[in-house]
């Protein structure tokens, strides 16, 4: 902080301006983020309605702080899981090396070199639109990305001669991991999160875009801007405010994670 | 160094100018050609395997048949010049004009015998099922063609103006991509996802030249672009534009608007057969629960007509006018009706087809209103593909909204509804209803009109589906073209366009 970690700071609060509204429409949003009023359609932004009126006369601010709760709650969800998975697959590889790790790393390179929209969409076929679907395709995408990071600290972790000392002590595996490389290892696997935050978020609105994540009448920005990309001229404010937020989450994660890489050089 | 920098620069000129230079191809286009925007390629041109309507309004100007539609809805002579009904009502003697064949061969009897022949035969073609009160086709002569009936069929002459009983040359093969018909129009290039390529057809039996000498059939998807190639003047006509973008062109000097309804009965398609829509005081629920005016607002930009039964008022001698106030919008008798059948907290799923946007947003409406009275409606929105198979063929669904588009004979409309037909997908079952169907078609004049009357009443108040709106097509074109004409079936009448 004293050094001045600008980008830390600075995605911190893109983050915070988001996500505490998001956190607030959990028990109160202005205006019912579902129910329509089609005399009140599309009205500018005013003093009732922050950000206006969408087609269907629902108050855009309300919808945008509930579709936050659906972006949010995917992400975390899909990349905690990632993470758990990738973080468990990517140890094992690469504190045991030799045989497991061979195989498990080409299985993991083989699921990486699919696009992850691609990946996303082939999910979307076999299971059906639906935020389950979104969440498991997200998550799925990450496990490899969590395996190679932690593979690679680990691979570089177990041959200190701390972990040789711990070794040479009697201490088992399961203790070597969890008690001596894994703190070691935290750090480069919270950047990746936060990066890989910032890659699922705006993952989850695309598929909403494609009309394949949450279905109606549930809010989702992606969703919000498919819905009204023929009429972004007169009503701009439908386009502009969903975009915003879109733009300054994605944006604050990745700051976040850069800010972090700073701090741990 | 400098010399690099030069030939960089010369090269990003000459690619700047190959652009522009390309890309002004449509734009200084020759006077006698037309670019009409459609959003997809046809699906075949053989007359007996296209199923989409999206062919036969690009067909409408290739092909013929013995009659044609006319922009109000009546038949008139295409290859036939007249006919003649004999008193059993059985027995239609078409006379053949003198007319060519794009190859360049004369129209004889034995062209249209055999395309009729094949146009009935179930194994042959996919609308068989429209031809088969058809006995028998026979040729008298070189220019004289007898149609046989087994009973009296009223719809038959609407069903011969269709494109599945289009004449073609009887020895072609390949129709799918290289069609042969009679019309102003031939097709002269196809690619894929590209254009369709027509030419006028200089022999063709009006002897009146239609003014375009080309036409592009421009395939382009997405609307949004199709309005800005239409503002700058590569595309001339825009058929059939999304209610959404209507505020785009409206107003705009040098565009022209011809709205008209477009006989399309959008419909809440109920499945009768669930349990709990079985009870007719669930779906009089669902009907009563219904604020037309709101979807049209909300769903369709004020650009539709509203409707109260399965034809549209674009066919005004059928349409029954007076079922307003049959099962109106009533949200605390809808409530009542729902308390007294044991549903008050009934949960249903509405399957809607993501292809269609004015469905997918009418369902999001019409869901909102439904939760008002109680009823927990689920969406599911799905491929085009999906519906199709899952609410259409194998009727496995609650609700779901689709627009059934129109024909000319009131017959070919409602016959859908009969218990025992194989597109009633809304399984509704009314034997009354299905009595006055039979009646309806060996009748004319007001007797039949008074069927259709009683058919209507009995189909909105049983709720074979809530029946919403007609939207109006929309068609935009360069302000210079005149000669729009809106027709009831889906086509477009090119020939009729002029500068």
């Amino acid at each position: 902080m004293r050094q001045g970690n600008m980008p830390l700071w600075i995605g911190v609060f893109f983050i915070a301006v988001v996500a505490i509204p998001t956190i607030i429409s959990f028990f109160y949003t202005p205006f019912d983020p579902v129910v329509m009023e089609i005399d009140v359609r599309l009205q500018p932004p005013s003093s009732a309605h922050w950000f206006g009126t969408d087609q269907y006369g629902r108050d855009l601010f309300s919808r945008i702080m509930v579709g936050g709760q659906t972006s949010l709650t995917i992400s975390a969800l899909a990349v905690g899981t990632g993470m758990l998975i990738g973080g468990t697959l990517g140890a094992f590889s690469g504190y045991y090396g030799k045989r497991t790790d061979e195989l498990l790393m080409r299985i993991a390179e083989a699921f990486h070199s699919f696009p992850s929209i691609l990946l996303a969409l082939l999910a979307v076929t076999i299971l059906g639109p639906g935020q389950r679907t979104v969440l498991a395709a997200i998550a799925i995408a990450n496990i490899p990305v969590f395996m190679k990071i932690t593979r690679a600290s680990f691979m570089q972790q177990s041959k200190f001669e701390y972990v040789l000392a711990a070794q040479a002590l009697g201490a088992s595996d399961w203790r070597i991991i969890t008690r001596h490389i894994l703190p070691n290892s935290v750090r480069v696997i919270l950047v990746q999160a936060s990066a890989s935050f910032a890659g699922a978020l705006l993952a989850e609105a695309s598929l909403s875009y494609l009309g394949l994540g949450v279905q109606p009448p549930q809010p989702s920005w992606g969703r919000m801007l498919r819905e009204v990309q023929s009429i972004g001229d007169m009503a701009p404010w439908t386009v502009i405010f969903p975009g915003i937020a879109i733009a300054l989450i994605v944006l604050g994660f990745n700051l976040m994670a850069d800010g972090m890489r700073i701090k741990g050089k | 160094m400098h010399s690099t920098t030069m030939l960089k620069r010369f090269c990003v000129i000459s690619l700047v100018l190959l652009v522009l230079v390309g890309g002004s191809n449509l734009a200084v286009a020759n006077a006698e050609t037309i670019n009409i925007a459609v959003p997809t390629d046809p699906d075949s041109f053989d007359p007996t395997r296209s199923v989409a309507a999206a062919t036969a309004e690009i067909a409408f100007n290739i092909y013929e048949g013995l009659v044609k539609s006319t922009p109000d809805g009546q038949v008139t002579g295409a290859l036939a010049s007249h006919w003649e009904i004999d008193p059993s009502l059985k027995i239609y003697t078409f006379y053949l004009r003198e007319a060519y064949f794009h190859n360049g061969s004369r129209v004889t009897a034995a062209d249209v015998v055999n395309a009729l022949n094949r146009a009935r035969d179930p194994e042959i073609s996919q609308r068989a099922g429209n031809y088969q009160a058809i006995d028998s086709v026979s040729a008298q002569g070189d220019n004289q063609v007898i149609v046989e009936l087994k009973e009296p069929y009223a719809p038959l002459l609407y069903e011969l103006t269709e494109l599945a009983a289009a004449v073609y040359p009887k020895e072609s093969a390949g129709l799918a991509n290289r069609p042969i018909g009679t019309g102003p129009y031939k097709l002269e290039e196809w690619r894929p996802n590209q254009y369709i390529k027509l030419t006028r057809f200089d022999q063709h039996w009006s002897e009146q030249q239609p003014f375009f000498a080309d036409v592009y059939f421009r395939i382009m998807p997405d609307y949004n672009s199709a309005v800005v190639s239409l503002k700058t003047g590569s595309i001339d006509l825009i058929p059939r534009l999304e209610a959404s973008l209507f505020h785009q062109v409206q107003g705009v000097p040098n565009l022209a608007v011809y709205a008209a309804p477009m006989n399309l009965v959008q419909l809440l398609a109920v499945n009768n057969a669930r349990p709990a829509l079985s009870d007719l005081r669930v779906r009089q629920a669902i009907a009563m629960a219904i604020n037309r005016d709101q979807i049209i607002i909300g769903a369709a930009w004020g650009q539709a007509e509203k409707l109260y039964t399965g034809l549209s008022p674009a066919m005004p001698e059928f349409y029954n006018s007076n079922l307003e106030d049959l099962l109106p919008y009533e949200p605390a008798r809808a409530q009542a009706l729902l308390q007294e059948a044991g549903y008050a907290n009934l949960e249903l799923t509405m399957t809607l087809p993501s292809a269609y946007p004015l469905h997918v947003q009418t369902g999001e409406i019409i869901a909102d209103q439904l939760r008002r009275v109680g009823i927990n409606v689920k969406i599911e929105i799905v491929e085009w593909g999906t519906w199709l198979e899952k609410v259409y063929t194998q009727r496995d669904y609650d609700l779901s909204i689709i627009g059934l588009t129109g024909k000319l004979d009131p017959h070919t409309i409602l016959s859908r509804y009969v218990s025992t037909n194989s597109r009633n997908f809304t399984n509704f079952n009314s034997p009354e209803f299905d009595r006055l169907i039979s009646e309806g078609i060996s009748v004319s004049g007001p007797e039949r009109r008074s069927i259709y009357d009683q058919a209507q009443e009995i189909m909105t108040r049983e709720v074979a589906g809530v029946f919403i709106m007609d939207p109006m097509q929309i068609n935009v074109l360069n302000a210079q073209i005149k000669g729009w004409q809106s027709y009831p079936v889906y086509v477009i009448d090119v020939a009729a366009l002029y500068k």
